[in-house]
């Protein structure tokens, strides 16, 4: 079987985990305390109004209708309405999440670009300084609480030091909106000026929010690699003659390369739950931040946008995961789980 | 013919939960130019590890090599890390056990052919190059080399020689990988081939096969080699001498007529005799297990398990090896130096009788290993 059906057929397997997870949160939705039409008009409206505004909002057909008439409404780019910014929650969704994902994405970046070496230099060195140094920063990287981490740096490095700005996402008139997101629109309107802000600004937040991710990749990245360096095969690698080099950096760190993307793509889903923390410590306008407003002011239409796009992401990012696996390791793409 | 690989008084230690294991207890052994050496033994008597400490890919720690040399050459590659590593690089190949475990499972044969091609020996790489290989410019099979990889698998039966390049292990059987194993010892043209059990994890019929193909690259490129088995027909169809192997010491050494016409260590006998005959229903063998390397048996390592034990004599030093008059050597107190082959071969005979019921407590307490008569004959 070739990379291309594998490909298809992973792809076509998330089809119906979307489906689930619009259901789960559909009924979720309905089964919670509250009702929604009450919440929207305060406690002061009158029942009668209240009862119109259910039959407006369809909350008196059967279930399944409003799940169909749901589904229609996503379909379409329309998430229902948001009490706390009385706009539709699609709209708020797509000038919220760019925010959050550049975000997210920066950090990932970082994380993977410092974890993964560190892995290595502690793999290689094992039990010797550079594991130990290694394992000092990682256990440095998951043990601080990240509100923490990012109220510490914030101070040291944006209030004493004055490196850096201290919060929001840019400084400086912000370029035109293609994408939402800064870095890019920031190139393609050629503003090197808002793009030197734009990095400045998230150098901060996202290093913040990389510690923990790091601290992962690199401790999965070490226990792998030294497992797979224990191979039969590295040895006979070795037999042959081959540079240390090329044997470690080659064929071991693909090989072993697979549960380090695990950890990346689960940590990728966790990061943008989770980054409300940072996004509050640097006043970053993200939808993770839009998203917790909205569950404390029981915005139900809002809080069921967020956690939808939560999840699609994550679904998106175990896709690339999967594809991923399948393209370092053919043991996977014929459906094979070990090389016996 | 000029001694091309020298191992004197080897002895390697391994350190394990238990205590010190004294795997290896002085092993000497010699290889001749173009010569096929045969060690076998038991399973865990210490051949692999006298293979993996000859090329140099002992594991240290937990192993550790408390003495002896390794001359190449005349280069003590033991002491010597430089010519060790040369050697390695340039002379030395070996073929593994496991097919199916010594292949990288994540890149093509290609890849790996190519790689050992075009780096094999290299001190070090550039990141650059490294760089540019992965991304896929730069380290591709030159039209030559692709060729020669094409004729040796050809050379070695290997069918669609041309596609298999493209192939992955996983999508290849045990016998091609093992095939594909050979093919990345032998493209770089070594001197010297280290085989350890190549043929072990196969099926009887490919078995044989890998046999023949091995025997004629042998003899067409003139290798000396170093054959590791438990199997006493494969070592007979290949050897030119053969190093009868026990708990880590050499207990007889010999042309391979010699030894299968006349074996003189109880131990030999005992290995020889338990190879199933189809003319008879009882074959005989050797009770018990192989000793605790932790705390071996003192003096003759195989006296707890010999018919022929000699109290007060073989438990007390370790036995030297006798010269008998036909050249062979002999680690045993039932024979003398110099002694002539008839008169050892009475010895040999009179002394050495194995019973059947010790077979059956062999049968019974066999753990560790497979008994040689479960075996495979090729």
């Amino acid at each position: 079987m070739g990379f291309r059906s594998y490909l298809l057929r992973r792809a076509i397997l998330t089809i119906p985990v979307f489906i689930g997870l619009t259901l789960f949160i559909f009924l979720l939705a309905r089964v919670l305390p509250g009702d929604p039409a009450r919440m929207a008009l305060g406690p002061r409206a009158t029942d009668e109004a209240v009862a119109a505004l259910r039959i407006e909002m369809g909350l008196d057909d059967p279930l399944h209708i409003q799940y169909l008439n749901y589904m229609g409404g996503l379909l379409q780019g329309d998430m229902g309405i948001a009490l706390t910014t009385n706009r539709n929650v699609f709209t708020d969704v797509l000038a919220f999440f760019p925010a959050t994902l550049e975000l997210v994405i920066t950090a990932m970046f970082l994380a993977v670009l410092f974890g993964i070496p560190l892995g290595i230099i502690a793999a290689l060195n094992k039990d010797r300084l550079g594991d130990n140094l290694s394992r000092l920063i990682a256990f440095f990287g998951v043990s601080m609480p990240v509100f923490w981490a990012a109220i510490l740096i914030q101070l040291a490095i944006a209030y004493n030091l004055g490196l850096l700005p201290p919060s929001g996402r840019i400084g400086v008139d912000r370029p035109e909106w293609y994408t939402g997101f800064l870095i890019i629109d920031s190139i393609i309107a050629l503003n090197f000026e808002a793009l030197r802000s734009t990095l400045a600004h998230l150098a901060l937040p996202a290093f913040a929010l990389a510690l923990a991710p790091m601290a992962d990749v690199a401790r999965m990245t070490r226990s792998s690699f030294i497992e797979e360096y224990n191979e039969d095969y590295v040895r006979a690698l070795e037999t042959q003659g081959l540079p240390g080099r090329l044997i470690a950096y080659k064929y071991v760190l693909k090989a072993s390369f697979a549960s380090t993307l695990t950890i990346i793509g689960l940590d990728f889903g966790f990061l943008i739950g989770g980054a409300f923390l940072v996004e509050i410590v640097f006043s970053w306008p993200g939808l993770a931040r839009y998203g917790v407003r909205a569950i404390l002011e029981n915005d139900i239409n809002a809080v069921m946008g967020v956690v939808l796009v939560i999840g699609a992401v994550f679904i998106i990012v175990n896709l690339i995961v999967d594809v991923l696996y399948g393209f370092l390791d053919p043991r996977v793409r014929y459906g094979e789980g070990s090389s016996a | 013919m000029a001694p091309i690989l020298e191992v004197e008084d080897l002895k390697v230690h391994f350190d394990t939960y238990e205590g010190k294991q004294q795997v290896l207890n002085g092993i000497d052994l010699t290889v001749n130019e173009g010569e096929t050496v045969a060690i076998v033994g038991e399973s865990g008597c210490g051949k692999s590890v006298t293979a993996r400490t000859i090329i140099g890919t002992l594991a240290q720690p937990p192993g550790e090599i408390v003495s002896g040399e390794v001359r190449y050459r005349g280069e003590d590659l033991l002491s010597d890390r430089a010519a060790a590593q040369r050697v390695k690089n340039e002379e030395m190949a070996m073929i593994f056990q496991d097919p199916m475990t010594h292949l990288s499972p994540v890149f093509t044969i290609g890849t790996m052919m190519a790689d050992i091609i075009n780096y094999r020996g290299k001190r070090s790489i550039s990141w650059m190059r490294m760089i540019r290989d992965a991304i896929g410019r730069g380290n591709r099979l030159s039209a030559a080399d692709r060729e020669r990889c094409v004729e040796m698998f050809t050379k070695l039966q290997i069918p669609d020689p041309e596609g298999i390049l493209d192939r992955y292990p996983v999508e290849l059987s045990g016998g091609m990988r093992q095939r594909v194993l050979i093919a990345m010892a032998l493209i770089t043209d070594p001197d010297f081939l280290i085989a350890d059990e190549p043929t072990t994890a196969l099926d009887v019929t490919v078995q044989s096969q890998i046999l023949d193909i091995l025997a004629e690259r042998i003899a067409e490129q003139n290798l000396s080699v170093i054959y590791v088995t438990h199997n006493l027909g494969v070592a007979r169809k290949l050897a030119d001498r053969i190093y009868v192997m026990y708990a880590g010491e050499i207990a007889e050494v010999a042309t391979t007529e010699q030894l299968f016409d006349q074996p003189m260590h109880p131990y030999s006998i005992g290995l020889l005799e338990s190879i199933p005959k189809l003319t008879e229903f009882d074959s005989e063998g050797i009770g018990g297990l192989i000793p605790n390397y932790t705390d071996p048996p003192s003096g003759c390592r195989f006296h707890p398990r010999c018919p022929a034990y000699m109290e007060g004599t073989c438990d007390v030093e370790q036995v030297p090896a006798f010269e008998l008059g036909d050249g062979r050597y002999v680690a045993c107190y039932l024979y003398e130096e110099g002694m002539d082959v008839e008169t050892a071969a009475s010895i040999a005979d009179t002394e050495v009788e194995y019973e059947d019921e010790e077979l059956e407590q062999f049968a019974a307490g066999q753990t560790g290993g497979t008994p040689p008569w479960e075996e495979d004959e090729p």
